[in-house]
């Protein structure tokens, strides 16, 4: 996940946060029905793309942050480890 | 340093047998491209961060359908079928505790919230009871159309330069052994292509009182 440090919070914005909500606006066309199901997620770059084999790419595009660590800790390791060897290579030039 | 490390990232793929795309471009068979405007799922990257120019707002952009070329950036389209949804979790559990749901229809984009989701998780439903901004979406080489609220929120819709960059062409030489190292300066294979970008610009008092937040963007579809 991306982490973002904010500033300040003003609270008090709040209450008129709520009272400019306007609901009658979903009646005018738009078609707001239904389940939508997840096809991709992305927050950090290249994470999938990277530490996640071909064979698992779909499935960690649908496993929820709260459960990555325990479905792919294993799988970056393994990348990780792999790596030794490019590091090493790029390093001599 | 860093760099030498990123390089080890970038053959890592290769070796491991991934798509060498990087970011998230083409990153899953589900949701692959280039320009897959029937689908539309694939986003390319993610970006969060404080306004350059007001510090009280955020700023959340989510770029999809990689690779247009100019003459396929024209006819593409956002699919009326996909929820852009960023996910904010305020209390450091990896589980969003708001989100905002973007949806494309008839030309216009659509943003509901920031706002608590009706269910977390892979499935969701749109939440209407929350701030509602609207815009149309801006046509390929017109002015933006930026929708206002009268609660600070910002919005966009349309075609965009993609700002990610990378001699993807050097790299396949190196991973393929014909060259020995990326050149300087590099070629940047993603010049002069777009992405489909939805950027939302959000008063941090919308966000909750929590000093971090974690951010993730999904795409999903009905």
């Amino acid at each position: 996940m991306i982490q973002l440090k904010k500033i300040f919070i003003v609270p008090v914005f709040v209450s008129a946060v709520v009272m400019s909500c306007n609901k009658d606006n979903d009646s005018d066309n738009f078609d707001t029905s239904g389940t939508y199901t997840q096809n991709d997620q992305m927050a950090r770059p290249a994470i999938n793309t990277v530490f996640v084999n071909a064979a698992r790419k779909n499935e960690f595009n649908t496993t929820i942050p709260s459960m990555q660590n325990a479905a792919f800790n294993a799988q970056f390791q393994s990348v990780l480890t792999g790596f030794g060897i490019y590091y090493k290579h790029f390093e001599n030039e | 340093m860093k760099k030498k490390i990123l390089l080890g990232l970038v053959a890592g793929a290769a070796t491991f047998g991934g798509i060498i795309f990087a970011a998230d471009h083409i990153d899953a068979p589900a949701v692959t491209g280039p320009g897959n405007a029937s689908l539309g799922t694939d986003i390319t990257d993610i970006y969060a961060f404080q306004s350059p120019s007001d510090n009280s707002k955020l700023v959340f952009v989510m770029n999809t359908q990689g690779l247009l070329s100019p003459s396929a950036t024209a006819s593409a389209s956002f699919p009326s079928n996909v929820m852009y949804e960023f996910n904010i979790d305020n209390t450091g559990d990896a589980v969003e505790d708001l989100v905002i749901q973007c949806l494309v229809q008839n030309g216009k984009l659509r943003v509901y919230g920031p706002v608590a989701p009706v269910t977390t998780g892979l499935t969701s439903t749109v939440k209407t009871n929350g701030p509602v901004t609207e815009t149309s979406v801006t046509a390929y080489g017109s002015n933006p159309s930026i929708g206002t609220n009268s609660n600070g929120i910002k919005i966009f819709a349309g075609p965009r330069d993609d700002p990610f960059f990378f001699d993807l062409t050097r790299f396949k030489e190196i991973i393929a052994g014909t060259q020995t190292s990326f050149r300087n300066p590099g070629v940047d294979f993603f010049a002069g292509t777009n992405v489909m970008s939805i950027v939302v610009e959000v008063p941090k008092t919308l966000l909750g009182s929590a000093t971090t937040l974690n951010v993730w963007g999904e795409t999903k579809s009905k």
